[in-house]
């Protein structure tokens, strides 16, 4: 860790201010909570400013402040071009269909799995969503940032950010968790915005950065400006576009749907949600390009590329506006983590022993047993935390798992109502993309290697007397036709129709 | 004005006014609601009696 922060004492008053107001509404929201609806779908009541407030903190993490940031730093705008806007189209097409789901007035994913297909599908489906809402990533940036703001070791940092996480987690349910979204989307949100502004202002604007990337570079820096960065092809934009399917199929969002008030709601709220969105991850791109600059024009030193935010808006920012960024990018890491310690408790309980062990289990049970639940999703983050060294490989696992188990089925259960679906699609179709998955992975990490070229892990193969390269993220488009064949496979050979089940959701 | 400028300040103009205008039509309903006691279900006839004997 090379980068040294030192903060005056209104900076510290505003981080810390910032930390135990969300201890406070952890505690608040305790005594709201008095079933299970309560505790994990905070009694199906959000309505659409807090669906915008939770939607768009839960989905943006340091993945996107950190990761859009370094890919403008080296890249240029292809971070926003390339990476972001599939993103913004599928959030579009999500407002258009969230009604569909609100509609069905299920509490989880699983619930429509189990509903369509039976107990099988609901198990995998809800395996695959645990392992997306595993988030190693968010505890590992706010232990990064605990440990340089308090000049701790970074497992002390790491502890530190998640008991605070979990505190408010455990005790308000979703309740407090929407409503310190709430507020750490207002900090996230307003405090990048200032940011940017104020840097690209003291840069001399596009000319200065201009100016500032060609001084760094040593030559025309017009690829900075290239919407595809001047290399990228349409075969590895459209490689990574895929990704962006997981925002159809995504644990964190859907349990928002199924917990705001009503199918309108959730339509305003996405439809407002998506030009905050675009805009943050445009932002966070060009303060990547800005770090690049201003390192050019010998305003910041020799900066790594995933500091490179911090770097230059520390050394643009004033007094007491560097206190609001860094619980800005404290808010980004906490709102992300505590909604899929959520989730994942709700899949370890709701959706596996419940049904496997207690079909009967009280209400209140439930939530004593989420809450438990809660403990673990945490304790797995922080060991996964110390135990990976690159996580962007993971989140790619981790989206890959989700969209090949759940999307297929999923959709058809909703969108193809006239369809016959037999148990075995179901359960076919979820075996498939989940094994597969898992499959593929470990395939490519015993059999692959690292590209230096490409940063990710690449598998030959030879066919026909031709070779191919497999890469990591592939996973994503070559799984996805297995899983309909056996989806196929099982609606012809599957016998049992499915009646809607009406008593598998509580 | 280049258009990486006007990108710049469109983006930090909807980043800042966006979420003001969001938070402050939260916080008209949140302070309704708490009025209302319009936040979570209501405790059950036996919470609310468990509650009364340890008052």
């Amino acid at each position: 860790m090379d980068m040294d922060i030192s903060l005056s004492w209104l900076d510290w008053v505003i981080v810390i201010a910032y930390l135990a107001g969300m201890i406070y509404i952890g505690l608040f929201f305790r005594k709201k909570n008095h079933n299970f609806e309560d505790y994990f779908l905070a009694s199906k009541g959000i309505t659409m400013p807090l669906l915008i407030g939770t939607l768009v903190s839960t989905f943006f993490g340091l993945d996107t402040l950190f990761g859009t940031s370094e890919i403008g730093f080296f890249e240029g705008v292809t971070g926003f071009f390339a990476y972001a806007l599939p993103y913004t189209a599928m959030y579009i097409l999500m407002a258009l269909i969230a009604p569909k789901f609100r509609e069905l007035n299920s509490n989880t994913l699983s619930d429509i799995m189990a509903e369509n297909y039976g107990q099988t599908a609901r198990i995998v489906s809800a395996l695959a969503s645990f392992f997306y809402s595993t988030n190693a990533m968010e505890i590992m940036g706010m232990g990064f940032i605990f440990a340089l703001l308090l000049k701790i070791p970074y497992w002390q940092a790491v502890l530190l950010a998640a008991v605070i996480v979990v505190v408010y987690t455990y005790t308000g349910g979703l309740w407090a968790v929407a409503t310190t979204d709430m507020i750490q989307f207002f900090i996230m949100a307003v405090s990048l915005g200032i940011a940017l502004l104020i840097c690209w202002e003291d840069l001399g604007g596009y000319a200065g950065v201009h100016a500032g990337l060609e001084a760094y570079l040593g030559e025309d820096p017009w690829y900075y400006f290239s919407p595809s960065g001047g290399y990228l092809t349409l075969g590895v934009i459209i490689a990574y576009a895929l990704t962006s399917l997981a925002v159809l199929c995504e644990p964190a969002f859907m349990q928002r749907i199924f917990a705001s008030r009503s199918p309108r709601d959730v339509r305003t709220a996405l439809l407002i949600s998506t030009p905050i969105w675009t805009a943050y991850e445009f932002a966070c791109c060009m303060l990547g390009m800005a770090a690049v600059a201003a390192a050019g024009l010998g305003m910041i030193g020799e900066t790594h590329a995933n500091q490179a935010l911090l770097a230059v808006v520390i050394k643009y920012l004033p007094t007491g506006l560097i206190g609001i960024f860094l619980a800005g990018v404290l808010a980004a890491a906490m709102s992300t983590a505590d909604s899929y310690f959520l989730v994942s408790s709700g899949n370890l309980v709701y959706d596996i022993y419940r049904p496997l062990f207690k079909p009967d289990m009280p209400d209140q049970k439930m939530v004593a047993y989420t809450k438990k639940a809660v403990l673990i999703a945490a304790a797995i983050s922080v060991a996964l935390s110390f135990y990976f060294d690159r996580i962007m490989g993971v989140w790619v696992f981790q989206a890959s798992m989700i969209i090949n188990t759940i999307i297929i089925p999923l959709y058809a259960a909703v969108f193809l109502k006239k369809l016959k679906k037999t148990r075995l699609s179901g359960t076919l179709a979820t075996l498939v993309g989940f094994c597969g998955t898992i499959g593929y992975y470990i395939a490519i990490s015993v059999l692959g290697s690292y590209s230096e070229e490409w940063e990710t892990l690449v598998m030959e193969v030879n066919l026909f007397g031709r070779t191919f390269e497999l890469w990591q993220e592939y996973g994503i488009f070559l799984i996805p036709p297995f899983v309909l064949l056996a989806y196929i496979a099982g609606l012809i050979f599957g016998r049992e129709k499915r009646e809607k089940a009406t008593g598998e959701a509580v | 004005m280049s258009g990486w400028n006007l990108g710049v300040y469109a983006a930090g103009a909807i980043l800042v006014i966006g979420p003001v205008i969001v938070f402050t039509i939260y916080l008209r309903e949140m302070i309704r609601r708490i009025r209302e006691h319009d936040l979570g279900s209501k405790p059950s006839p036996e919470e609310e009696g468990s509650r009364g004997k340890e008052r």
